[in-house]
């Protein structure tokens, strides 16, 4: 029993648990704990003084998926997504590549695309409530100036949820910019000048080099975006409350309404039980499937 | 007609560094090295002839074309990187290929090329692999099976096996060579290193703070080399330049004297009394290298071992037809070797000090001194 080999075997077990071990703690804490408590919460019913709550199964998912509202609100976050996602990226990558060219005041280029990631969410949301006042915002300012009729872009249910959008876009497409920013700067600039002798064009170079060595940074950023789509919802507070008539609710902002103003606290738990689900799905996809047709280092 | 040609090329940064008033031409299928000691503009100047870098004056003609304005993809030419400037996310045989799959040169010849490229350099069963996984002689030799496969008449390498250990140096030094002349490439080759420069090019431009100093075949820079420079730069060891004074002449000429000319003589018997610094036994010889006040590298060989000690006394002889006279002022040559010092300096180092000459044994009898 006491030959070296198993010894120095649980030597070593036991080191590894040893460093496992803080970040296991506070994952199960934070994470892993709450995350099993919320699903636990999401098959008891809600408990009121008269009726206890008693456990139901999946009947809060099946009143959920009865309810036309959350229909609404995951679609809702599904057009913020494919909307927010795909152009805070493309700006991202765009403001990237032109702060990294050779370009007059590159520093301040550099700083005026990254403010508004410094901004917290609610003093961004702050401003551009100023940008869409009715009348006498800047928008409707500019477009009176061009002959169009005052729009109020926060008070309609055709044009709320586009007018959330492009503040999230705003605030997002600096700070990945970053990211794009320092992954280009690893590019070695004589791998520009061999692609020009063998007669590549700009874009070409772009598509067939930069690109694919940028892919891990995408992935990166992509997985980012995607999270922040779902948890991103600070400005909602200040710009619509969800509405009007829910035309710009999200779910987590339906979430929280359900949580902490309706206080039902299981149907709640429900929701967040799904989408940690979808999330956890998406995420796996794309490490999974992506990452195998991605360059790194 | 020449094919490669540049009229008085200038390029700097603030009136500082880069290439200043650069000339020369280049036929058809020579083999051209650019030496010189780092940042001295090599790279600059072949940059400029890629048409990575523009002149501020001056121009650059390729096959009778003025490309001065042209972009480097319109010169008709390869380039070799020091870095060898490998993509990283691509396959070997996807970085050979970038170049034709760009141009859109058809499948079955992107194979054709792909082929014999890969069989030039030896790269055959690592196709598919990342430039990551190769070692960094095969990354050098995908950096030249890239510039072959493109077939343009010119190639240009910048320091391509600064890289290497010495060892894989010897052998892809011959490869390039033999690249070179089998595909009839135009190469210009720059190096720091004058061994490289000397055993592969047909001509040498030896540069010195960006402009040129000597042009010529490796013969001529090292019978005849122009300028106290290229006397100090080129053989290994260099000339050993001696003050006039020295040696009875007059103060406004430096004499220039290979090495391999000077021999050693008794205390009395030779022009110069000078103090051994150093002894390097090289196996067939063996270097001694010498201090004198007027001297600067003087240096002998003698042949096999020697038991010659150091800090001793010697005289040196300095053949008088084997002495090269530089202006002391301008640093140019004003007098070359008398004959054929090739053969002089075969008859001194054959007639020279064996371990048997007579007066080396007289020598080895004396108590070896100390310097003061
Ligand atoms: N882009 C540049 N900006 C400023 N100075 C430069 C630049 N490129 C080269 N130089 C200067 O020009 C001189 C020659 O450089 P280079 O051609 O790279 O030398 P080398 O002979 O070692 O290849 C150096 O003094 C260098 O500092
Ligand atoms: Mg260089």
């Amino acid at each position: 029993m006491t030959d070296p080999f198993t010894l120095e075997r649980r030597r070593r077990a036991i080191h590894g648990w040893l460093l496992l071990s803080p970040a296991l703690v506070m994952l199960s804490v934070f994470a892993f704990y709450p995350s099993f408590a919320t699903f636990v919460t999401s098959l008891w019913s809600r408990g009121t003084r008269r009726r206890p709550s008693e456990f139901v199964g999946f009947e809060n998912y099946q009143y959920l998926f009865e309810d036309p509202t959350f229909w609404l609100v995951a679609w809702n976050n599904l057009l913020y997504a494919a909307v927010t996602i795909p152009i805070s990226i493309t700006l991202a990558l765009a403001m990237a590549l032109w702060a990294n060219a050779k370009i007059p005041a590159r520093s301040f280029v550099r700083t005026a695309y990254f403010t508004p990631a410094i901004l917290p969410m609610i003093a961004a949301a702050n401003l551009w409530l100023f940008f869409y006042t009715p009348s006498f915002g800047i928008l409707n300012q500019i477009g009176g100036l061009l002959g169009a009729d005052p729009v109020n872009w926060l008070g309609q249910p055709s044009t709320a949820l586009w007018a959330v959008c492009a503040v999230t876009i705003w605030k997002e497409a600096g700070f990945f910019m970053i990211f794009y920013l320092a992954a280009l700067q690893t590019i070695p600039p004589d791998l520009k000048e061999a692609a020009e002798i063998e007669g590549a064009s700009r874009w070409t170079y772009l598509r067939r080099v930069v690109l694919p060595l940028l892919m891990p940074t995408t992935l990166f950023i992509l997985i980012n975006a995607m999270i922040n789509s779902v948890k991103l919802i600070d400005h909602l507070f200040i710009l619509t409350k969800g509405g009007p008539s829910d035309s710009s609710k999200l779910i987590l902002y339906y979430i929280w309404e359900n949580a902490f103003a309706y206080f039902d606290r299981p149907t709640a738990a429900a929701m967040t039980a799904l989408m940690l689900a979808v999330l956890g799905a998406l995420a796996a996809f794309q490490f999974l499937m992506l990452d195998k047709r991605t360059h790194y280092r | 007609m020449s094919f490669l040609e540049l009229k008085g090329i200038t390029r700097e940064w603030n009136g500082q560094g880069g290439v200043k008033n650069v000339s020369f031409a280049l036929p058809r299928g020579a083999f051209m090295s650019i030496l010189g000691p780092s940042g001295c503009g090599k790279s600059t100047l072949l940059r400029l002839i890629a048409g990575l870098e523009q002149p501020q004056a001056g121009q650059i003609h390729i096959e009778g074309r003025d490309v001065t304005a042209r972009p480097a993809a319109q010169r008709n030419l390869s380039m070799v990187f020091q870095s060898y400037a490998l993509f990283p996310h691509l396959s070997v045989a996807d970085n050979v290929l970038f170049g034709l799959k760009v141009r859109r040169i058809g499948r079955s010849e992107q194979v054709r090329r792909l082929d014999k490229a890969l069989e030039m350099t030896g790269l055959q069963g690592l196709e598919h692999r990342k430039p990551a996984q190769l070692s960094g002689g095969q990354r050098q030799r995908v950096a030249l099976a890239r510039a072959a496969v493109a077939e343009k008449p010119l190639c240009l390498m910048d320091e391509p096996l600064s890289n290497l250990d010495a060892k894989l140096r010897h052998s892809v030094r011959r490869d390039i060579r033999a690249l070179a002349r089998a595909l009839g490439l135009t190469v210009v080759y720059v190096t720091h290193d004058q061994g490289e420069a000397m055993s592969l090019s047909d001509i040498v431009v030896l540069m010195n703070a960006g402009r040129i100093e000597q042009i010529g075949s490796p013969q001529d820079l090292f019978q005849r080399p122009a300028t106290t420079f290229a006397a100090q730069f080129i053989g290994e060891p260099p000339m050993a330049l001696v003050d006039g004074p020295g040696l009875a002449l007059n103060d406004d000429v430096i004499a220039g004297i290979r090495p391999e000319a000077v021999a050693l003589r008794p205390i009395g018997a030779g022009d110069l009394t000078a103090t051994i610094k150093d002894i390097e036994f090289l196996g067939s010889k063996t270097r001694i290298a010498l201090t004198h006040p007027a001297a600067h590298g003087l240096a002998a060989f003698v042949a096999g071992s020697t038991n010659l000690a150091l800090w001793q006394m010697v005289d040196v002889s300095i053949p008088e037809n084997d002495r090269l006279l530089f202006n002391a002022q301008t640093g140019k040559l004003e007098k070359e070797p008398q004959q054929n010092s090739e053969t002089r300096i075969r008859q001194n180092t054959a007639s020279g000090i064996g371990p048997k000459a007579p007066f080396h044994l007289n020598l080895s009898t004396k108590p070896a001194q100390k310097e003061p």
